[in-house]
């Protein structure tokens, strides 16, 4: 009986945690995007702020904002990133200074990373003065607008910070687990490099770099304070639109940012589902395929 | 595995409803000099925006110090903006958590009135505040009205702010004393001006000024608080705006997000002036050589908007004795004129001159402004109020829909 039950028991000290913390703050954020937040107009649940928010084009710009931001962060990131974890493997196994310098954004906050690149990329920021210097502008004003701008560049560019490290660690995890013989084998088969890594080790590496691509998009996609503090005031991400409805004076608007947030959780949790089916379909068909 | 699940939440359940045990509410004493007595020795807990320094100093460095001298009360004051202190008070209150832990907050204009609608204030209590009855105007508009909104004793005046314009004198000739004046300045200088996007405070401020110039407070002020009725009264303001965007910072593609940005821009040059709410702000900025020394504060002819900033005392104070210790001594003379002094504050006094000693008086009028400010006459002079806070809600959003979206 009590073998039955210690794992459980193990277990539930921090279940209880998450149960208090996370699921009761979901549960309520669930309950008020149906109506039920102080003040409200009608004392049932009631779908009406989705039909409400859902309603509105606004939402629907800012969902492909949300998505446009966290795409291209996270393309990016990742193509640079396994770029990144390749280059690493040519290093020799007990140089780690070059793996530690590389992996030092890790540890930065990103918070920290917002000021660096405001301070970097702002009009009067360090690269608008040099370009001042350089004569390639007039003045402040001249230079390109990189942060708060439509394009969302500044906070494209503190995602980029601090997702690069991370892609190439994982990755770079995974390559260094692959058999050495795998590249003996090829090689011997008479494969280039090229070959090499587009037909053994990216294959090897594809379930690695689908779970990181979307920890990524989920993250970009999902985060507040750096599209908060860096973005434009005309385009707002998911996650910000729900902070500005949150905040309206009137706190039935309530509803209507619980109504953004369970979006926000359902298209995140979307993707971490149709992820562990994809894999779950790849492993009956057999670990890879192509090998 | 579920009855498990079951059974840690029916656990979860006994753990959070124990957390929430209820204990009962603190009231405060009738009579003002029992309340004095019954507060010493204890603790005030302040909430409000630590967004200044200068501010926080006040409070931390004067106000403090002479609390606990002549009332024996302790002030904590912990910095958290308002919206926060809100939502965590609107927890508290749908909690049922009748004891709370903060005694003064720092609130005004929308923020009053959502508070007040909610249930989230203990009072009325002004009326058993020494000071107040002695010191204050209950004639004055801002006693009566906080944007619009009746007060009936539930807050106390703190200080007035108004939105005041700077520019360098060294930069700029002439300063625009219109909205007319200043579009024609903006032509002339593309590129050169623009104003914090709404719903920034001093920004969205900005633009209720506007509507003032073009449309008149009248207007705005009688129409009702529905989108529809305010659009069809403030368009000509709203086309002014558009009119006005092709020559402001990058054309006016985009806004600065805070008036933060609006000052950091004017002060390395970028842009030919500045704002703020707080009206001898270029005082401070001179004095800490962060602008220029030539820089003068300016207002519309017509006048710019103002407004009164107030404490007030959430229901669930555990210590509402020394809340009313605390607002007494922050409506003193000597806490409103060392919070006029420029070197602390700067902020506007909310005391009645003429309700005042010769001797207060002079205390109060001898205070040193600074340089590149207006005096106080004329600030008071060019005094707009402001309109509903239920307005400020819907202005924000069609501005955001016919000016910065359009």
């Amino acid at each position: 009986m009590y073998r039955r039950f210690k794992p459980y028991i193990l277990v539930a000290p921090l279940l209880v945690f998450l149960g208090a913390t996370f699921y009761f703050g979901l549960g309520n954020g669930l309950l008020q995007s149906f109506g039920a937040v102080p003040g409200a107009l009608e004392s049932r649940l009631t779908l009406r702020y989705y039909r409400e928010v859902l309603g509105e084009t606004s939402f629907f710009i800012s969902l492909l904002y949300t998505v446009y931001v966290a795409l291209v962060a996270t393309v990016v990131s990742n193509l640079l990133g396994i770029v990144g974890a390749f280059a690493m493997l040519g290093l020799k196994r007990e140089s780690k200074w070059p793996k530690f310098f590389y992996q030092l954004p890790l540890v930065v906050p990103h918070l920290v990373v917002v000021i660096l690149v405001f301070h970097l990329f702002s009009q009067t920021g360090l690269f608008s003065r040099l370009a001042w210097r350089l004569r390639l502008v007039a003045e402040a004003n001249d230079f390109p607008l990189l942060v708060f701008d439509p394009g969302a560049v500044g906070v494209i560019l503190v995602y980029l910070y601090k997702q690069i490290p991370f892609v190439s660690m994982i990755v770079f995890g995974t390559l260094g687990s692959i058999s050495k013989s795998f590249a003996e084998v090829a090689y011997n088969l008479g494969a280039s490099r090229a070959m090499l890594i587009s037909q053994v080790f990216l294959p090897l590496l594809r379930p690695t770099i689908l779970s990181v691509f979307l920890m990524t998009f989920t993250f970009s996609f999902g985060a507040f304070e750096v599209p908060f503090l860096l973005g434009s005031p005309a385009w707002n991400m998911l996650p910000v639109k729900a902070y500005v409805y949150y905040t309206n004076v009137d706190l039935t608007y309530r509803a209507q940012a619980m109504v953004v947030n369970v979006m926000i959780t359902v298209i995140s949790i979307g993707l971490v589902v149709a992820y562990s089916h994809a894999a779950h379909l790849r492993q009956r068909m057999g670990n890879g395929g192509d090998i | 595995m579920k009855r498990v699940f079951l059974g840690i939440s029916l656990l979860m359940i006994v753990v959070l409803s124990a957390a929430c045990a209820r204990p009962t509410a603190t009231v405060a004493s009738d009579n003002f000099a029992d309340a004095l007595q019954a507060a010493r020795g204890k603790t005030v807990t302040f909430y409000g925006w630590g967004g200044s320094s200068a501010v926080n100093s006040w409070f931390d460095d004067i106000v403090a110090p002479s609390l606990l001298a002549e009332y024996g009360v302790t002030l904590r004051r912990v910095p958290m903006n308002i919206d926060q202190i809100l939502n965590k008070l609107t927890a508290e209150k749908q909690a049922g958590d009748v004891k709370g832990d903060i005694d003064v907050i720092w609130i005004n204009g929308e923020n009053f009135y959502t508070a007040k609608q909610q249930g989230l204030l203990y009072g009325p209590f002004a009326d058993r505040v020494e000071n107040f009855t002695r010191l204050i105007d209950p004639a004055a508009s801002d006693t009566k009205y906080d944007f619009g909104v009746a007060i009936g004793g539930m807050s106390a005046p703190l200080g007035r702010a108004q939105l005041v314009f700077m520019a360098d004198s060294a930069r700029l000739a002439t300063f625009p004393a219109s909205a007319e004046e200043l579009l024609a300045l903006a032509r002339a200088n593309p590129g050169r001006f623009t104003y914090p996007a709404p719903p920034d405070f001093t920004g969205s401020a900005f633009v209720r000024n506007i509507i003032y110039e073009i449309v008149g407070f009248d207007a705005i002020n009688n129409v009702a608080a529905d989108k529809d009725a305010i659009y069809d009264i403030i368009k000509p303001a709203l086309d002014f705006l558009n009119e006005l965007e092709p020559y402001l910072w990058e054309a006016g593609r985009t806004y600065p997000p805070d008036v933060a940005s609006l000052d950091r821009m004017f002060a390395e040059g970028q842009i030919l002036w500045a704002m703020s709410y707080t009206p001898l702000q270029a005082a401070q900025l001179i004095a800490k050589n962060e602008v220029p020394a030539t820089t003068q504060t300016f207002v519309f002819a017509e006048g710019n908007i103002g407004n009164t900033h107030y404490v007030a005392i959430p229901f669930n104070s555990p210590n509402k004795d020394a809340a009313l210790a605390l607002i007494h001594h922050l409506t003193s003379v000597a806490m409103q004129t060392a919070k006029l002094d420029v070197n602390n504050w700067g902020d506007l006094p909310v005391l009645d001159i003429n309700r005042l000693s010769a001797e207060e008086r002079s205390v109060l009028q001898g205070v040193d402004i600074g340089r590149g400010v207006l005096p106080i006459d004329e600030l008071l002079r060019r005094r707009l109020p402001e309109v509903h806070a239920r307005k400020v809600a819907i202005i924000e959003e069609l501005w955001r829909e016919r000016v910065l979206l359009r």
